[in-house]
């Protein structure tokens, strides 16, 4: 793990796709501009600490079975990375939720996923069915609309 | 037992709603299989050899009369007339239609059931002893721990994804009736000083290909740190584990590879960062469940005797009744392994027949044993003998539970896309030779397990006698190991040699038991004996 670290910002700007945020919408944007873009495997190369003072980091998914950026980001945020967390790369509109629970502020998607699964879906994705977890871990502040609030468990305590 | 209340309703109600989404998108080609494969697995919907086939959680392993008696009818109305209960204390239907999950999923939510994360690389549903509550030996009921971390891991988003499935096991018994020890992870609860729960967590034990009995990795862990122990090392087992090779994405060879010490490490590590306070409900959670528990236990009762019945209900009660912690029961296993029958099989009608004596004679409980068998854990002692008649009546009587022919076999190569080999003619062969020889020379003391291929879904490698079918040259070949077992001194089995063809397994197996027989000292079971003579023995009388 090395000590210092050059940090490059990402390739910005390239490439047309759309934005989801944890408040729900959904709009076409460019490729958001962020201090870095980690894919899962070079994160064992770098100091957490290191990561902490930027504000914003994209995690990319290269294939939806590969779930080491949700961890990715939970530890990111267990470290107290306060900053904007972007997922991107192979999503489908049925893991925006883990993204979102997992510590994620939104997802950049590029285009052909967009029209893969269609835009309604992905309009949809954070419009979750299964909306309350038993124990959900502390969820980014820009989330909203209903994957926002207490668990179940939370719940039961306080007699709701 | 545990109870849905109004969140748990919701929960599974929603999550039956999601999956009818999901498989409408399917069916419209707005998700690709490939797309589709990990949603549909999470809800335990395979893609078999023939047809889809749908694994029901039976979360560890308990039952109501109502659940099972559903369990039945969805065996005939959209099975043909089967289900098989799993060696993971659930049942599979291997001849569902895509079309027909929903609203299978539907009607097993109107029983507070449900299939989430039956399968996948998720967490799976947690099993524990199929005694659980009613053991002479238990220590702590391990069901309320259970029942915490069914509701912790239902559908976590975190761990949705992993480098493979993942699979735990509870135990709160002197005795490891759940094979504790050949799964991811193993939780052995025990009470500290002030009688509160603490848990040995064990880890990195497994089959398949690369079998491992799993190692220590903290003793006498307290509930308030369970959890937060567990988050840290699904995370790093989540971010460490291999994904090149989906044969070495278990948390065993990650262990193997990083080592038991730098493992704990990482996870010491991680567990630094965690927001304890997310787990703070957990404790007034386990409270909450732990109370339904008790609340159903029953007081002892006066004035219950053995009944003494003909010798053929006392070699069954001998042999399938196990002692009771409460005075005045017994807990009774039910055998799914009759001579020549299909192991963990049961018809639409015998699950309904079950349901109804249960609800008449077990306080309208059961469990599903990780052996593949039933359990009615609350029968009164003056009721045994009316339940061995009504279980006669069923051809449900076999008096075989804990030997030779209580056979564990996975589906294998009649059903399973994955299978190298038959295991189920394999089996069905055996019970007859073995229940025959069971009935002239008496009980036959050793487990003996068939696995379909070197995924070890039959746990060959637990096994006193283990037979893997493997194909070799287009001939369907069996390998046999000694030596296993899958209690608390748990042991992979030691492999005999070259394999058999199909039609010399039973001779080969009838001569195992015979070399056994002959060295065994008196009263000696055949783990015992194989322990203390070795393989060789059994290897001269096999190869001649």
């Amino acid at each position: 793990m090395s000590d210092t670290l050059d940090l490059q910002p990402a390739e910005q700007g390239a490439g047309e796709g759309w934005r989801l945020d944890g408040d729900g919408s959904f709009t076409a944007a460019p490729m958001p501009t962020l201090d870095l873009l980690l894919e899962p495997e070079a994160v064992q190369d770098l100091g957490l600490a290191n990561l902490l003072p930027l504000q914003s980091i994209g995690l990319v998914f290269k294939t939806p079975h590969d779930g080491r950026s949700f961890s990715l980001a939970r530890r990111l945020r267990n470290a107290g990375f306060d900053g904007r967390l972007v997922a991107l790369g192979r999503l489908m509109p049925d893991q925006a939720r883990h993204a979102m629970q997992s510590g994620f502020d939104g997802l950049w998607l590029e285009q052909d996923l967009v029209e893969r699964h269609n835009e309604a879906a992905w309009r949809a994705a954070l419009d979750v069915v299964v909306a309350r977890l038993y124990s959900q871990q502390r969820l980014p502040a820009s989330l909203a609309g209903r994957l926002a609030g207490p668990d179940i468990w939370q719940q039961r305590s306080q007699g709701q | 037992m545990y109870a849905y209340d109004t969140f748990d309703q919701t929960f599974v109600d929603q999550r039956a709603a999601e999956f009818r989404d999901q498989i409408n998108r399917r069916l419209s080609g707005a998700l690709s299989e490939d797309e589709f494969k990990p949603l549909r697995l999470q809800n335990g919907l395979y893609l078999q050899l023939h047809a889809y086939m749908l694994r029901v959680a039976i979360p560890y392993g308990v039952l109501n009369a109502r659940q099972l008696q559903m369990l039945g009818d969805l065996a005939d109305r959209y099975d043909k007339g089967y289900g098989h209960f799993t060696t993971r204390q659930n049942i599979q239907y291997n001849w569902t239609k895509l079309s027909d999950v929903a609203d299978m999923i539907d009607a097993l939510a109107s029983v507070q059931m449900h299939a989430i994360q039956t399968s996948g690389n998720c967490i799976r549903n947690v099993t524990t002893d199929a005694y659980a509550g009613v053991a002479g030996d238990e220590w702590l009921d391990p069901r309320p721990t259970a029942e915490l971390l069914r509701q912790w891991s239902s559908l976590h988003p975190e761990f949705a994804f992993l480098p493979r499935k993942f699979k735990i096991a509870v135990l709160g018994a002197a005795q490891d009736r759940a094979a504790m020890k050949f799964h991811d992870i193993g939780l052995w609860a025990k009470l500290d000083d002030a009688g509160q729960p603490i848990y040995d967590i064990w880890v990195g034990g497994g089959q398949g290909r690369t079998p491992r009995v799993a190692r220590l990795f903290q003793k006498a862990v307290p509930l308030a740190d369970l959890l937060p122990t567990l988050d840290a090392m699904l995370r790093v087992y989540n971010l460490a584990g291999r994904r090149d090779n989906k044969y070495k994405a278990r948390i065993k060879i990650l262990i193997d590879e990083m080592g038991l010490e730098p493992y704990r490490a990482a996870v010491a590590e991680e567990l630094g960062q965690i927001d304890r306070s997310v787990f703070a409900p957990a404790l007034g959670e386990y409270r909450r469940i732990a109370a339904q528990f008790e609340t159903a236990q029953r007081p002892a009762l006066q004035g219950q005797k053995l009944p003494q019945g003909s010798p053929a209900f006392q070699a069954w009660l001998q042999q399938n009744g196990m002692a009771h912690k409460v005075p005045g029961y017994a807990a009774i296993a039910i055998s799914l392994k009759a001579k020549g029958a299909i192991p963990g099989d049961a018809s639409g009608a015998q699950m309904r027949a079950v349901a109804a004596l249960a609800e008449r004679y077990s306080a309208s409980e059961l469990r599903v044993s990780h052996r593949q068998n039933l359990v009615l854990p609350w029968v009164k002692l003056n009721d045994l003998e009316e339940l061995y008649h009504a279980l006669l009546e069923q051809d449900l009587a076999e008096a075989n539970i804990g030997l030779a022919s209580d056979i564990i076999a996975c589906p294998g190569l009649d059903y399973c896309a994955l299978a190298t080999a038959r295991s189920i003619p394999v089996a069905q062969a055996l019970s007859h030779r073995l229940r025959e020889r069971e009935r002239l020379q008496g009980p036959l003391d050793l487990s003996l397990n068939i696995s379909g291929c070197i995924n070890a879904c039959g746990h060959h490698h637990a096994a006193n006698i283990g037979i893997l079918g493997l194909n070799r040259t287009e001939t369907e070949t069996y390998q046999i190991s000694l030596g296993g077992r899958a209690d608390e001194d748990a042991k992979v089995g030691d492999i005999l040699g070259p394999g058999f063809s199909q039609d010399q397994v039973p001779e080969v197996i009838e001569t195992l038991i015979d070399t056994w027989q002959a060295l065994r000292a008196d009263g000696e079971d055949f783990a015992t004996t194989y322990a203390r003579v070795g393989k060789q023995p059994f290897k001269e009388a096999v190869y001649v």
